[in-house]
């Protein structure tokens, strides 16, 4: 039987560090945000469906903050429904709760397939090829301060606002024409809510192995949902791979 | 009958209070911060913490009760389901998403979000 009783966090991370020593591997990195219900409860209370849904695609939004708690079933799906529902405004809450719904539902049926491609890619021209994860991305050595950043703060905190991840996803498996499984590892790795389903099922979606198109952004959409704190002091300043419109990105990637 | 829980990473909360319950750390290459969010949802519980194989610790744990019957909570997980098979537990659905458990067309979003659109904008 594990131990139950712990004077500090330092001395539960002490034990568990010794307990399992193979997590290692990934960092000895803890995270900020607290594992039980009483945490889950705290966040849970501060949720406003209506703020949500005017801020969520900025880095800086309104978001919920509720994903660890949701994938380890600390929180039901059923109450936190109920809880936008009770609120104004809680239709795209709600729609956002159902995606994960949806792609749990979507794991029930395909299981270990959530690994495999779904469909074809839709836009043959440059298709992801690599199946490594080239090294620079995971040691957040790119020179790109937003993937940089990104990685950074996924590896420190277990966690990366939902935008975040679909343009890291977006420049791994487009940019970088990596295969998306080696990216969805790493993140399943890192993120405290790191779900096969979800995470991997959306990283198909950006790959448009299970969706009708690739995920792309350029630099003006990552500038402005980021208040441009990444691009300000970028060395890549100059020669952003993301500095074009969509119709040039698009021809350079898939043509 | 008397009633044991298994609980997995699927489902961390009481589903039965009444009942001992059981929670078993598995090798599954989690990174330290994982497994800290994990401990600290489990010490807020009242869960009989452990490390090992889930099947052996877990009838062990029913047998140590006398417990004919094994609860966990409902997950779309494949490998959780086939150890709950593997062990006989019953797995409890306890608080849905949707009540009603379809079938939906999972081709696309956009088709299952026709069908459930409305039952899940309601109270």
């Amino acid at each position: 039987m594990m131990r139950r009783e712990f004077g500090s966090r330092e001395e539960l991370v002490e034990y568990l560090k010794m307990e399992f020593p193979e997590s290692s591997a990934h960092g000895e990195a803890v995270s900020g945000t607290r594992g039980g219900r009483r945490a889950a409860q705290a966040l849970f209370d501060r949720v406003n469906p209506d703020r949500y849904a005017r801020s969520r695609n900025f880095l800086s939004g309104a978001v919920t903050r509720l994903a660890p708690y949701l994938r380890h079933g600390v929180l039901t799906m059923g109450e936190v429904r109920r809880g936008a529902l009770g609120q104004p405004n809680p239709e795209k809450l709600v729609q956002e709760y159902a995606w994960r719904d949806y792609w749990r539902r979507v794991y029930g049926q395909i299981g270990e397939g959530v690994w495999e491609d779904r469909e074809e890619p839709k836009r043959q021209g440059r298709a992801a090829q690599q199946w490594e994860l080239p090294a620079d991305v995971p040691a957040a050595e790119t020179g790109l301060a937003c993937m940089d950043g990104f990685v950074t703060e996924l590896k420190s905190t277990g966690y990366l606002h939902n935008h975040a991840r679909m343009w890291f996803a977006a420049y791994v498996i487009h940019w970088r024409r990596v295969r998306w499984q080696s990216a969805a590892r790493f993140f399943l790795t890192h993120l405290l809510d790191g779900d096969p389903a979800s995470n991997n099922l959306s990283f198909q979606w950006v790959a448009s192995t299970f969706g009708s198109k690739p995920y792309i952004f350029n630099r003006e959409n990552l500038e402005k949902y980021t208040a441009g704190e990444y691009c300000l002091g970028c060395g890549r300043n100059q020669d952003c791979p993301f500095g074009k419109s969509y119709e040039a990105i698009d021809q350079e990637l898939f043509r | 009958m008397k009633t044991i829980v298994w609980m997995h990473e699927d489902g961390l909360r009481q589903l039965l209070p009444e009942a001992p319950a059981i929670f078993v750390f598995e090798d599954k290459g989690h990174s330290l911060k994982r497994i800290v969010f994990l401990y600290e949802c489990l010490l807020e519980l009242d869960v009989v913490i452990a490390k090992g194989d889930v099947e052996t610790l877990v009838r062990k744990f029913a047998a140590a009760h006398g417990a004919e019957r094994i609860v966990t909570t409902f997950t779309e997980c494949p490998r959780v389901t086939a150890q709950a098979r593997e062990l006989g537990a019953e797995m409890v659905n306890d608080d849905p998403f949707i009540a009603a458990a379809g079938p939906y067309d999972l081709k696309r979003f956009s088709r299952y979000w026709q069908r459930v659109e409305r039952k899940v904008l309601e109270l």
